[in-house]
């Protein structure tokens, strides 16, 4: 009778507990969703990403991080918890999933040259030859695309444990009080198969020799990668609140503006307003400098999705030219988070909160908070929106 | 520690002209007893390449190949930079940096994070063979990779023409008023490019 009892009790304070994260889970997410509106926040929204400094945090070994998912999920709770983010952009991360994102090998903690708790590698390499675009066309992207990856990587085994979790983590980061509003990855065909050539030989070999044909083959790629995308978020059951439209090496730095309209923002544009018809929040991942693509952004639907800046686009540039108009996330740069001293990230935070927000605006580091993070100078940036709200 | 980067797009050249550097580094050190020279790779797409002959002549090589493809890498340098200083002290480091970087970036980076540097110098190599094209498809990257150089290395000038050279060089000098333009080839005139080396060691 005891037992029950203390069973009986023990439950009805999980149940409160339970009530009360429901409770910050709707607080948090609509903050945040009130900062992509462009509308007043009762505090400035603050988010996470960096998945091994999340690992460092809780002196987690990093093959151990990246192979354990029940302990990944766990670890990133922390780190959210302890530092009061309004949400996540990753509930569990290995690097493990990269060969279906970027189509390059991936060299994980404790494997080859890599230290068990030294950060993963990516090494690009020409993989996929030039003749890989005639079989494309040849046979379709679907067939090519598994065979390649199964091949090359046995890529779905090696994310299987990832894909088998992630329900399991986003249950527990709901339960925790903790959206996540980044549960996929669109992208263009630029990016994998960029990784899949490597850059030199897909710039230099491919773009410009046989144009025509990478082309066509792009379109087969978006075809497919659109298909797979409709189907997650015209599903209630899958929808998620957001994703990653990325932004990584189809850069307006990195090509000139005819090409970069053609083969990188023209797929961006769809995939993001396949999120925006589907009431799905596009995060922009932006990495390296953007400057030059900022104005693109304005040709989307307003209020409706994130830039996320990673320290090498002017922040103040991307105000001026897309305040009141789309959310701007970022930036404070990792060697900052890594090297400078508190005051300094403190000061640069409240700089951003006032001169890019305070509506419209979220704060987070520019791309990943890195490994080898100070991470008094992450709590100094929670410090800055807890002092802007006092003012 | 004195802090040479060495800049420059995927193909450029880098790699040979590194060999060169350090061998020249070697020669204008000699005598001391003062480690002489680390390297720090940074290369996309060539992991480990040359690595057994750059430690063969003695110079300790450090590998950064990590993360994503984009943000932290910068945090990883200034790390190995204070490791190499902590351990080895040399008396130059090399970084040889990834294709996507810009040169000036990093200077930026060492000058605000790294105390232990005397003088930071940025070298960036151009493919002369594909200059016009690659500065046809880039949009800001390839020149901004040039305009803050201190040095602008036309590599491989055996492979194009007089009149495309001239191209290159008045390209070169319409980004970069201010940095020294030296014609090279690392392949078929190492001894030309180990006196440019020395030129760039004694700035």
């Amino acid at each position: 009778m005891h037992r029950i009892l203390n069973i009986r009790v023990t439950s009805k304070k999980n149940i409160i507990l339970m009530e009360v994260n429901m409770n910050l889970y709707e607080e948090r997410l609509n903050r945040v969703k009130a900062a992509i509106a462009l509308e007043q926040v009762d505090k400035i929204p603050f988010m996470s990403a960096g998945p091994a400094a999340m690992a460092a945090y809780s002196n987690v070994q990093l093959n151990e991080y990246i192979n354990n998912m029940e302990l990944n999920c766990t670890t990133n709770i922390k780190f959210c918890n302890d530092f009061d983010m309004d949400g996540t952009q990753a509930p569990i991360f290995t690097p493990r999933i990269l060969y279906l994102q970027w189509f390059s090998e991936v060299v994980a903690p404790g494997e080859g040259s890599v230290g068990v708790n030294d950060l993963w590698q990516i090494h690009e390499k020409e993989i996929m030859t030039e003749d890989d675009y005639d079989k494309i066309l040849e046979v379709g992207y679907e067939e090519w695309h598994d065979n390649f990856l199964i091949e090359k990587y046995d890529a779905f085994n090696q994310a299987k444990p990832y894909f088998d979790y992630y329900p399991e983590a986003l249950r527990r980061f709901k339960e925790a009080g903790i959206p996540s509003f980044v549960d996929g990855v669109f992208q263009s065909p630029f990016e994998s198969l960029c990784g899949a050539r490597s850059l030199e030989a897909f710039l230099m070999d491919d773009l410009l020799e046989i144009p025509e044909k990478v082309e066509k083959v792009f379109e087969l790629v978006h075809e497919y990668n659109m298909k797979g995308y409709r189907a997650l978020v015209e599903n209630p059951e899958t929808r998620p609140i957001g994703v990653w439209v990325g932004g990584w090496r189809g850069t307006p730095s990195m090509l000139n503006k005819v090409m970069f309209e053609k083969y990188s923002w023209k797929y961006m544009k769809e995939l993001a307003e396949l999120c925006i018809d589907n009431d799905v929040i596009p995060v922009y991942h932006l990495d390296s400098c953007w400057d030059l693509g900022l104005e693109n952004f304005k040709q989307l639907p307003a209020k409706k999705g994130i830039v996320s800046l990673d320290g090498k686009t002017d922040m103040y540039k991307a105000k001026e030219i897309l305040g009141g108009h789309t959310c701007i996330m970022g930036d404070v740069p990792a060697e900052m988070l890594a090297f400078s001293k508190p005051e300094k990230v403190y000061d640069y935070s409240m700089k951003l909160i006032k001169e890019i927000g305070p509506t419209g605006y979220i704060l987070s580091s520019g791309c990943d908070v890195p490994f080898n993070a100070n991470f008094e100078n992450v709590r100094m940036m929670k410090k800055a929106i807890d002092d802007y709200g006092k003012l | 520690m004195n802090i040479i980067i060495l800049g420059g797009f995927l193909g450029s050249g880098k790699t040979s002209f590194l060999k060169l550097l350090a061998d020249s580094i070697l020669k204008k050190e000699n005598g001391t007893n003062k480690v002489k020279l680390a390297i720090i790779e940074n290369e996309i797409g060539k992991v480990g390449l040359d690595q057994k002959y750059l430690k063969s002549h003695g110079y300790v090589v450090r590998e950064l190949f990590k993360g994503c493809i984009c943000c932290t890498l910068s945090t990883d340098l200034i790390s190995c930079l204070n490791d190499i200083e902590k351990n080895e002290n040399p008396s130059w480091v090399v970084i040889e940096a990834t294709g996507l970087a810009r040169p000036d970036e990093i200077a930026k980076l060492v000058k605000e994070y790294f105390a232990h540097c005397n003088i930071v110098i940025s070298c960036v190599l151009i493919d002369a063979k594909r200059w016009f094209p690659l500065s046809s498809v880039s949009g800001t990257l390839i020149q901004d990779q040039v305009k803050y150089a201190d040095y602008l290395l036309i590599n491989k000038i055996d492979l194009i023409d007089t009149n495309d050279l001239e191209h290159i060089i008045k390209d070169l000098e319409i980004n970069n008023t201010s940095a020294d333009i030296f014609k090279i080839s690392t392949t078929k005139n190492s001894l030309e490019c180990s006196e440019i080396c020395e030129l760039i060691l004694n700035k």
